[in-house]
């Protein structure tokens, strides 16, 4: 290695690990607040405590929240699966005029303004008479994981090789049982991925959810601000603590099916 | 012709087709999979976004751009879209120069390393911005970790403000959005044959010519697409500047969310969510042009 | 084995270089290399003289690529030295090194077109963009592919980006111009066009050159000198003719043609012969073993004939035949033999006129044809 080499290592090698530091930085501190005894936020905290946690478990609206957002992400995760994955198939294959401009709508509400988005969608939900939020919710958050579906399944299927299937036909299977024998499991990972991204994605969001909701339909991020602008103390913390566990529990599992490496693409 | 348009008269024109027991060429019974989604995202999310544009330019007395001559009118009104641009650029700038490096170091590990790294990047997009933003307030406090460490590497020689300050707002806010600048780079790194690099190397090109020469170029599609998402994220966010800087920095969003949330005008708001909007597609805009110019075919 | 039969005539090559200058123009030393502790080169070492188209030949695995690429700069040796022209390279980078590589992938930048992959090079040293401008116009011109400059390289053949592959590593006049398996990617009949264009282009420009391929027939229609490699040494580097008539080792003798293969046991032998017992009779070959010597005996297809041996110059056995082959120009018999062994010859059709399997003969040949190895 010649010494500028060498040089360009050392930076990046460095500035990973302050990368790597930055990013890690926010989750180790929430989680070591949650154990604080003080309701302050004090680190490292005087006393350790589990009483945030017994809080959260004492909580009267938290759990309801979470449902809502569990089910909403849920629902509109599955909707986007199918919506997206027939998308994508019908631009990887198909050749039709608009071919990328439809692509290029398809993933266009991912860079779009989530207030933006959300107040067109209240107006428009309104106009049409639509009242009932969780039916809003739904709406709005199939929106947003739609482009998360298309974008990755669309990415893998242009990697994919479709002579696959035409072996599969030439076996005796008809078009859309070989499409479902051969294809869907080549496109598991893909969809491992879009269904991960998207799931943390309706689960995270704020700015199109603050409009879609009523007094009592709240999603967790909404929650969880209100609570913070409220009272705050490090109830917070353990909940966000819980979060963190279970999405460490997600990924363990994600990556004994697929391997981490598959879910970096996103 | 707007897509759903087009695929509206198609499947009309293959519907009139088949009636004629011909079936056209053109169109292919798997592009009429697109409909369904594209259906539904023409319904959803451009219809709302054509009315609330529409809705925008039509005051009382019929079409009007009365309300976006005002807002341009007022210096005010330009110090916000400077804030929300400057932060946006900040933001992006920053996760650009971090993260470009980091791409590649995340390329070349294997393994253990490469695992560790993997999960920094992901595990915090599970967590929510409302748990980041809520960690950096406590990180960035005159106590908090960052103060020390600056106090530690003797960079500062008394606590600096942070929270509540414009520093501390894009410190947050390129931690939440790192990852989206780090993946797509990461996919195109992770592609570029290595033999491209050693024939360059035979043909006398130094490290620093072939990286400027080979390995820039072919990477120019990631940085593009990891731009357009942190710069359109960026432009757009809410809860971060809320958390990290309350009421002090005004950005777009934040006084699209008062006009609408607190003080229920519609009208400002709805200019205000056009601008933004605008801003929005033209990054997508410019980012699918750019990235036209840069396709190279595999 | 078609010894010049592809080309259906007698064997063109271009003469060696006329001014052969007997001192290394290339020379690797001692040079050893190691993967995760599998060794894959082991203490090689290989002369080429200036001008001069030397072909590494062998099985895949054998180390070729791997040698290739220390020569190049692109992979350190564990031990060893590389002296171009008298410097030391052993230390010195890659790009450094003008040393021009050809690869199997060809390597072509995708995003530059067809002008500006030849151009990389000369980009690369700085020169004056008129003169870059004249040499890779030359370049193109050379491989026949001025028309094609401004093109991307997508909508090239597999034979044009070969040749622009070619143009990109000579427009940098290198010392030395490797080329690993260039040809592999290409359909036969194209393989065969662009081996002579390639041979007749690198002569005309005197380059040195050395060539990786596991293609026999490449290695003996292109080389001045073939290197066979196996397991990561070289086992025999000499002229196409005596790698091929007088194959130094069992392993060169099966990898370039066909041969009959005896297992034996030195029986005797006096003077500068060898008798060596084997299941279809004794046989005799020029050489000195010990009796006992548990050898190997071959010979060459188109070294045997039908009928009785014309006295004691003469080997002779007597077999059942197989298989007879008709290939057009030749017949390829095919014989019973004992376990382990092989019988084969190669003769004018009308020379097996009528054979049928089954039948009786009796195989000659001379004893100076007789290739004998001692076998572990």
């Amino acid at each position: 290695m010649t010494p500028a080499e060498r040089a360009a290592t050392v930076a990046i090698w460095t500035v990973t690990a302050a990368v790597v530091l930055v990013l890690l930085a926010p989750l180790v501190v929430t989680v070591a607040v949650s154990f604080s005894a003080s309701p302050v936020f004090n680190l490292p905290p005087p006393e350790w405590s589990l009483r945030w946690y017994q809080r959260t478990a004492r909580l009267r609206e938290l759990w309801p929240s979470v449902r809502l957002s569990v089910e909403i992400a849920l629902l509109s995760t599955g909707i986007s699966l199918v919506l997206g994955t027939l998308c994508a198939m019908a631009v990887a294959r198909g050749d039709f005029p608009g071919k990328t401009a439809v692509a290029t709508f398809m993933v266009s509400p991912l860079m779009m303004p989530g207030l933006v988005v959300g107040v067109a969608i209240l107006q428009a939900l309104r106009e049409a008479g639509l009242r009932d939020a969780w039916l809003g919710l739904l709406i709005g958050h199939v929106v947003i994981t739609l482009p998360y579906v298309t974008r990755t399944v669309l990415a893998s299927l242009s990697l994919f090789d479709f002579t696959l299937i035409e072996a599969a036909r030439t076996l005796g299977c008809s078009y859309p049982r070989s499409l479902l024998t051969v294809m869907v499991p080549v496109l598991a990972p893909a969809f491992l991925t879009s269904g991960l991204f998207a799931f943390l994605a309706s689960m995270d969001n704020y700015p199109i959810s603050i409009f879609l909701i009523d007094a009592r339909n709240k999603t967790l991020p909404i929650l969880m601000l209100q609570y913070l602008e409220e009272n705050p103390d490090p109830t917070i913390a353990a909940i966000s603590a819980g979060l963190i566990l279970l999405t460490i529990v997600v990924l363990l599992v994600a990556d004994r099916l697929v391997g981490l490496r598959r879910l970096a693409e996103f | 012709m707007s897509p759903t348009g087009r695929e509206t008269a198609l499947a009309g024109e293959l519907a009139l087709g088949r009636r004629r027991g011909r079936l056209r060429e053109r169109v292919e019974p798997i592009s009429l999979l697109a409909l369904p989604g594209t259906l539904y995202l023409s319904v959803a999310f451009g219809v709302p976004l054509l009315l609330l544009l529409v809705r925008s330019v039509y005051g009382d007395g019929g079409l009007s751009v009365a309300s976006y001559v005002r807002f341009f009118e007022d210096p005010f009104s330009w110090a916000v879209i400077w804030n929300t641009l400057k932060a946006a650029l900040l933001t992006t700038l920053i996760c650009l120069l971090a993260g470009y490096p980091a791409a590649f170091a995340l390329a070349r590990a294997s393994g253990a390393l490469q695992a560790l790294l993997l999960t920094a990047l992901i595990l915090p997009l599970s967590v929510g911005v409302v748990v980041k933003a809520f960690a950096w307030t406590i990180l960035l406090r005159s106590d908090g970790i960052v103060n020390r460490l600056l106090l530690l590497t003797g960079l500062t020689e008394a606590p600096v403000r942070l929270i509540f300050t414009q520093p501390g707002l894009i410190l947050g806010a390129v931690n939440v959005f790192l990852p989206f600048m780090v993946l797509p780079i990461f996919a195109v790194v992770k592609l570029i044959d290595r033999s491209l690099l050693d024939a360059a190397a035979t043909l006398g090109a130094s490290p620093v010519h072939r990286f400027l020469h080979v390995t820039l170029p072919l990477t120019m599609p990631g940085v593009i697409a990891g731009v357009a998402f942190v710069f359109s994220m960026s432009v757009s966010m809410y809860v971060i500047p809320t958390l990290l800087m309350g009421d002090r920095f005004k950005t777009l969003s934040i006084l699209i969310a008062r006009s609408f949330l607190f003080m229920r005008d519609r009208a400002a708001g709805s200019t205000l969510a056009v601008v933004l909007l605008l801003i929005a597609v033209a990054v997508v805009v410019a980012s699918a042009m750019l990235s036209r110019r840069h396709q190279h075919a595999r | 084995m078609m010894l010049g039969g592809t080309e259906g005539g007698p064997r063109e090559r271009p003469a060696p270089p006329a001014s052969r200058d007997a001192t290394a123009y290339l020379e690797v030393t001692g040079v050893e290399k190691q993967f995760r502790d599998t060794p894959v080169i082991q203490g090689l070492d290989l002369q080429v003289r200036a001008g001069e188209f030397v072909c590494l030949l062998g099985p895949s695995g054998c180390g070729k690529t791997t040698l290739l690429r220390i020569i190049a700069g692109l992979l350190p040796a564990d031990r060893g030295r590389i002296l171009l022209e008298g410097a030391d390279l052993t230390r010195v980078p890659a790009h450094k090194r003008n040393v021009g590589v050809v690869f199997q992938s060809y390597a072509l930048f995708p995003h530059l077109t067809v002008a500006e992959n030849v151009a990389f090079g000369l980009k690369a040293r700085g020169l004056p963009a008129a003169e870059i401008r004249e040499t890779v116009a030359r370049a193109l011109a050379l491989v026949r592919l001025d028309e094609s400059a401004d093109r991307s390289i997508f909508v090239l053949s597999g034979g044009q980006q070969q040749r622009i592959a070619v143009a990109r590593a000579l427009a940098v006049k290198p010392k030395l111009l490797l080329l690993d398996e260039p040809l592999s990617a290409l359909d036969r009949k194209l393989r065969e066009t662009m081996r002579m264009e390639l041979r007749y282009l690198l002569r005309d420009l005197a380059i040195t050159a050395i060539f990786v391929t596991h293609d026999q027939d490449e290695a003996l229609v292109m080389s001045d000198r073939i290197a066979v490699m196996n397991a990561g040494r070289i086992e025999q580097f000499d002229v196409p003719a005596a790698i091929y008539t007088r194959p130094a080792t069992p392993f060169v003798l099966d990898f370039v043609g066909m041969s009959t293969r005896l297992a034996g046991t030195v029986a005797g032998g006096n003077g500068g012969q060898v008798e060596v017992e084997t299941a279809l009779g004794r046989l005799r070959a020029h050489g000195r073993l010990p009796a006992g010597t548990r050898v190997l005996v071959a010979v060459r297809p188109e070294d045997l004939r039908l009928g009785p041996p014309h006295g004691h110059a003469e080997n002779a056995v007597t077999l059942r035949v197989r298989d007879p082959v008709f290939l057009g120009s030749k017949l390829i018999l095919h014989f019973h033999a004992p376990e382990g062994d092989r019988v084969v010859a190669e003769l004018p059709p009308a020379a097996g006129h009528g054979l049928v399997p089954g039948d009786g003969v009796t195989v000659s040949w001379d004893v100076a044809a007789t290739l004998v190895y001692p076998t572990p």
